[in-house]
């Protein structure tokens, strides 16, 4: 068990188990219980109501504090729009690559939906390929499906002998930038 | 815009008369979010079936597909006689339509990133293009962070989508799952009916939107599988409670619609299928039918995806996982599972688990719905049991999976537990539907 532990540094569940978090939930099934008796025992229609409008005062702080936290994430994620080509190379910054953006919708209108290889990036960027799949599509990655790759796209590293090609001016490779390039096969 | 709009008309038309269908139609204005939710889940599983066998997913093939729907639930709708209608639903409902448009206007332009770019969007943008299931994409063992048995009805709705705009939506899939979860409460609180405390499915949805909204806003599948569970869960409930087939036929519905989103939610389908044929064994001729609809509309895809020996990479082995030697060897990961199980229930869901039990108490010591409250209790329990199955016998590392994970798994046994805990709320204040004066009785019993 102590070994589980070190697997995970500064988290332990245990330690999210508190008696203080269960004060909220148990007041709140108190205010249930309250309900579900006055409901089920009371009769005169003068006490079920002033018994119901305590109940749902005491919901007040909560649904607030639910209705703030609601408009709260929905207004932060209004301010997350972007545009449709933004929004589908937006994956790209989680792996820090979002340079490789503009790159990647030079690419995508000329490999149309042909099938393509893809040199892995160097190791310094650990760049996710399903990512860039989704950045690429319609054209698919090389993979399962018999279907051989039309063209070849380098993100930072070159092979030799797309390198080669590139010295001797060969027209169906296109070089971006340094590093970056679309090569038909 | 326009076709998205004509996407969602059609929804609901179909939605509609499948609800009719099944005795389930009651109110035209209110019965909008359940006839869109129904539409959805009796659209997306037989194109999910044509797909695998290898018809693509154009708008010849939906349109096909939406011609039999209609057609079938006519000729079902003509041959019924005497089947029960739901209470008579209340005007709150609206409001959660008028929440989810709110919700959906604040979602509808955002990136597409996390999970939802490596795996849902991927997948359906490659539907929106490719109309098939693309080997490079559906057949690569390696596909979607090594994710590729993961089931199809979100990528279908999202190509739904593309199909209809004539162009991919990526942003607009978001504001669509937004859409579907408003839609699954909306359903619910139809379901159970009712013209008194109107108010009182906003406010489930308000109570339960800031532990699932996140989840929503990243475009993960995980709170519509285990919403629409958790509607599967309800309708079976009802069909215990009220006794018509009608709930049998949406609720299950409902839980292919949930086994067709993620993989856990395969099993839970299952787990509450099982759990309320148990306790409705006699019902051979109701649940015999529900269970061929269950087994056809998801067995096909497991199977197409054995067929091409793709698998999951937190699958375990499952000779391995269920050899009581090895589940012995792994205490210590069980007891850490029910560990973090506990805090995240804890940390996000606290008062739906206390109130839940409560509610159960209240059953039993009042004996009110006894067995009704006993199912829910033994179906969700089994749910946490095969989660915390699942992660103890893993083959990835906990360390891991803990903190990217467990805080979404839970809702597989939470969100059902709040629908479970609406019903043992209505049954325990004494409320009585109305029965129907030319459609028989919807009495909960």
């Amino acid at each position: 068990m102590t070994t589980n532990r070190a697997i995970l540094p500064g988290v332990n569940p245990a330690q999210e188990f508190s008696v203080s978090h269960l004060i909220q939930p148990l007041l709140g099934v108190l205010g249930v219980l309250a309900l579900i008796g006055v409901l089920m025992l009371v009769r005169k229609w003068r006490t079920r109501a002033l018994a119901a409008t305590v109940v749902a005062l005491a919901c007040v702080p909560f649904v607030v504090s639910a209705a703030l936290s609601s408009s709260r994430q929905l207004k932060q994620a209004r301010a997350s729009s972007t545009s449709a080509r933004a929004g589908a190379t937006a994956c790209l910054a989680e792996d820090h690559a979002a340079r490789l953006a503009p790159f990647l919708n030079w690419a995508r209108p000329q490999l149309g939906d042909d099938v393509y290889a893809e040199i892995p990036p160097p190791k310094s960027l650990p760049l996710d390929v399903w990512c860039v799949t989704t950045a690429l599509l319609p054209a698919l990655p090389q993979g399962p499906g018999g279907v051989n790759a039309k063209w070849t796209i380098t993100m930072g590293v070159v092979p030799a002998d797309i390198r080669a090609r590139i010295r001797r001016h060969d027209p169906s490779v296109k070089v971006f930038a340094p590093g970056l390039v679309l090569a038909r096969n | 815009m326009l076709g998205l709009i004509g996407l969602h008309i059609v929804f609901v038309l179909c939605g509609a008369a499948v609800l009719r269908a099944l005795g389930l139609l009651r109110g035209r204005l209110l019965a909008l979010g359940p006839a869109l939710l129904t539409g959805v889940m009796v659209l997306c599983p037989p194109l999910i079936l044509l797909l695998i066998l290898g018809v693509g997913l154009r708008a010849p093939t939906v349109i096909a597909v939406v011609v039999v729907v209609l057609v079938l639930a006519e000729l079902v709708a003509r041959r019924r006689r005497g089947v029960a209608a739901p209470a008579r639903p209340n005007w709150g409902v609206l409001l959660i339509g008028l929440y989810a448009a709110l919700g959906a206007y604040s979602l509808a332009r955002l990136p597409t990133i996390e999970d939802d770019a490596r795996i849902w969007s991927l997948r359906g943008l490659a539907l929106s293009y490719h109309h098939v299931l693309a080997p490079q994409i559906f057949q690569n063992p390696y596909e979607s962070g090594t994710h590729p048995v993961y089931p199809l009805f979100g990528p279908v709705i999202e190509a739904l989508n593309a199909i209809a705009a004539g162009a991919p939506q990526l942003r607009f899939y978001h504001a669509e799952l937004w859409i579907l979860f408003a839609a699954i409460i909306w359903t619910a609180a139809y379901l159970l009916g009712g013209r008194q405390r109107p108010w009182v499915a906003p406010l489930v949805l308000l109570a339960v939107s800031p532990a699932v909204a996140q989840n929503l806003i990243s475009g993960y599948a995980d709170v519509l599988g285990a919403a629409l569970m958790g509607l599967g869960c309800l309708a079976l409930g009802l069909w215990q409670t009220r006794g018509s087939a009608g709930y049998l036929a949406f609720g299950t519905v409902a839980l292919i619609a949930a086994a067709n989103t993620k993989d856990e939610d395969l099993l839970g389908a299952i787990i509450i299928f099982v759990v309320a044929v148990a306790a409705n064994h006699r019902r051979w001729r109701e649940w015999v039918a529900a269970g061929v609809a269950l087994a056809v509309f998801i067995a096909p895809w497991r199977l197409w995806t054995a067929a091409h020996h793709l698998s999951d990479s937190v699958q375990p082995k499952l000779g391995q996982a269920l050899s009581p030697s090895y589940l012995i060897s792994r205490h210590h990961e069980v007891h850490w599972v029910l560990e973090w199980v506990g805090a995240k229930v804890v940390e996000e869901w606290s008062w739906i688990a206390v109130t839940f039990l409560v509610l159960f108490v209240l059953c039993m010591v009042t004996r009110t719905a006894r067995r009704i409250a006993a199912f829910y209790l033994i179906a969700l329990g089994l749910i946490a049991l095969m989660l915390t199955w699942l992660y103890a016998t893993t083959p990835m590392s906990l360390a891991f999976l803990f903190p990217t994970s467990m805080f979404r798994t839970v809702d597989d046994f939470m969100i059902p537990a709040a629908f479970a805990s609406a019903h043992l709320l209505w049954l325990l204040s004494g409320y009585k539907p109305r029965p129907s004066v030319t459609l028989g009785s919807c009495q909960d019993r």
